[in-house]
């Protein structure tokens, strides 16, 4: 179920970057919205849980960016921010969101500040504004779902996983 | 002693520890900011999983061509006898085209011109995807070397040039939009004035005015808001005459020595679905 999960979100990810406005309100994140559902499956595993993420990352690197160890980075810190939060709070639809939210939140500061240091891009706050709240809609959407779906399916086939 | 050792061998461990994250942020960031070319191993993996997604993507798109095409069809019509009023003009402009080219072929033979600076050849394909988390100015299209595709080839739509490619693999390629911020190549460009050209360098571009900055205008050339923007065909990469856009403002430099040039693209760079490449004669 975990690649799956990973495989779908990543697929739809660069699918429907085809599809969606650059400047519209529903930017597709789904791959790191996967990385927040599927940590539980892992049942506290962070070795396996980091050794997954850090192929994502590279194969989104390679695919998407045509770079290397930059979303590999930037996903291992937000793998360690989802087990951090994972282990303060118990697994449930609504913290799911809210590590989702602040997962983009990350991720988008990250590549903003990246962005404005090495790529000569003046500083613009709304801009930073702009790409977060406009990669957040569509991203819980697919949260929401994502996990009622795994939800539904770990207890149907009793697959175990952490709370 | 024995703290003291244990406080020199910490403060190693640390500045060790700095010294790696130093060395392999400025890795990444070589890497993010050159046009490396791609190992075989990224090229493998890379048309592997844009060929999965084609697969997974094709019932997707199936459904949304569908609908455009039920979308199309109210208004084809309309269209059609548009299109068939405009064709009648167009014969005109087609018998005189062929002519010209006819007289600049002869010509070619008579001076002995293998290749101008605008004879290109051209090579159509389709965005597959776009760049998702690099700020939007990078796009994957389904043409690579197998089709000949090669590194700086000039793409354009058409409204006008969108960028150059600056990666290839086996049947995919990355192409950089002019809209990038840290364009690292500046572009020969001529402006159309009533009788002439003026030439510039099309320089960079601004994020925040959505236009771009040409350079290298001298003050006594008289340009006016709307003139045409076309390349100049000098260099490698871009072929002459290939639309960029048109001049929306006049303005001096910093240092009020020169005339530095505001332009817009016509081009809608949010929605590109198909592109062309462009191959000069050499």
């Amino acid at each position: 179920m975990i690649v799956f999960i990973s495989i779908i979100s990543f697929m739809l990810d660069g699918i429907l970057s085809r599809y969606i406005l650059p400047n519209s309100l529903f930017i597709p994140l789904f791959t790191i919205v996967s990385l927040v559902i599927i940590y539980p499956y892992f049942n506290n595993n962070n070795y396996r849980y980091f050794r997954y993420i850090a192929i994502i990352g590279l194969l989104y690197d390679i695919t998407y960016l045509n770079t290397l160890f930059f979303n590999f980075f930037i996903f291992m810190i937000i793998g360690f921010v989802i087990g951090l939060f994972n282990y303060l709070l118990s697994n449930n639809l609504y913290t799911s969101i809210l590590i989702t939210t602040v997962s983009i939140i990350l991720y988008r500061i990250i590549n903003y500040f990246f962005v404005v240091i090495f790529k000569n891009q003046s500083f613009n706050f709304l801009n930073l504004l702009e790409s977060i709240y406009s990669s957040l809609i569509l991203n819980i959407i697919y949260c929401i779902t994502i996990y009622i779906a795994t939800e539904w399916y770990s207890k149907k086939h009793k697959i175990l996983r952490s709370k | 002693m024995y703290k003291q050792k244990q406080k020199i061998k910490k403060n190693k461990i640390i500045i060790g520890c700095v010294l790696v994250f130093c060395l392999i942020i400025g890795f990444v960031v070589n890497i993010v900011l050159t046009d490396r070319k791609l190992t075989i191993f990224e090229k493998t993996i890379k048309d592997s999983v844009l060929i999965v997604q084609k697969i997974l993507g094709y019932p997707i798109e199936f459904i949304i061509n569908k609908i455009d095409e039920s979308k199309e069809k109210d208004i084809m019509y309309e269209e059609y006898l548009k299109l068939q009023q405009e064709n009648a003009n167009n014969n005109h402009y087609k018998l005189e085209n062929e002519e010209l080219k006819k007289q600049l072929e002869e010509m070619k033979e008579l001076l002995k011109i293998n290749n101008t600076l605008s004879d290109y050849v051209q090579l159509s394909a389709v965005v597959i995807n776009r760049d998702l988390g690099y700020w939007y100015d990078t796009i994957t299209i389904n043409k690579g070397e197998h089709d000949g595709v090669i590194v700086g080839m000039p793409a354009v739509i058409g409204d006008g040039l969108i960028g150059k490619v600056i990666s290839t693999t086996t049947f995919n390629s990355t192409i950089r939009l002019i809209t990038a911020t840290d364009v690292v190549e500046k572009i020969s460009v001529k402006i159309q004035t009533d009788d002439d050209y003026v030439y510039g360098i099309l320089s960079s571009y601004d994020n925040e005015t959505k236009t771009h900055i040409i350079e290298g205008i001298s003050q006594t050339d008289k340009i006016e808001n709307g003139s045409i923007v076309t390349t100049t065909g000098m260099g490698d990469i871009f072929p002459s005459g290939v639309m960029i856009g048109k001049i929306t403002g006049v303005r001096t430099d910093t240092f009020d020595l020169s005339n530095v040039l505001e332009m817009k693209s016509e081009v809608n760079f949010d929605n590109i679905n198909y592109v062309t490449l462009l191959k000069r004669n050499t």
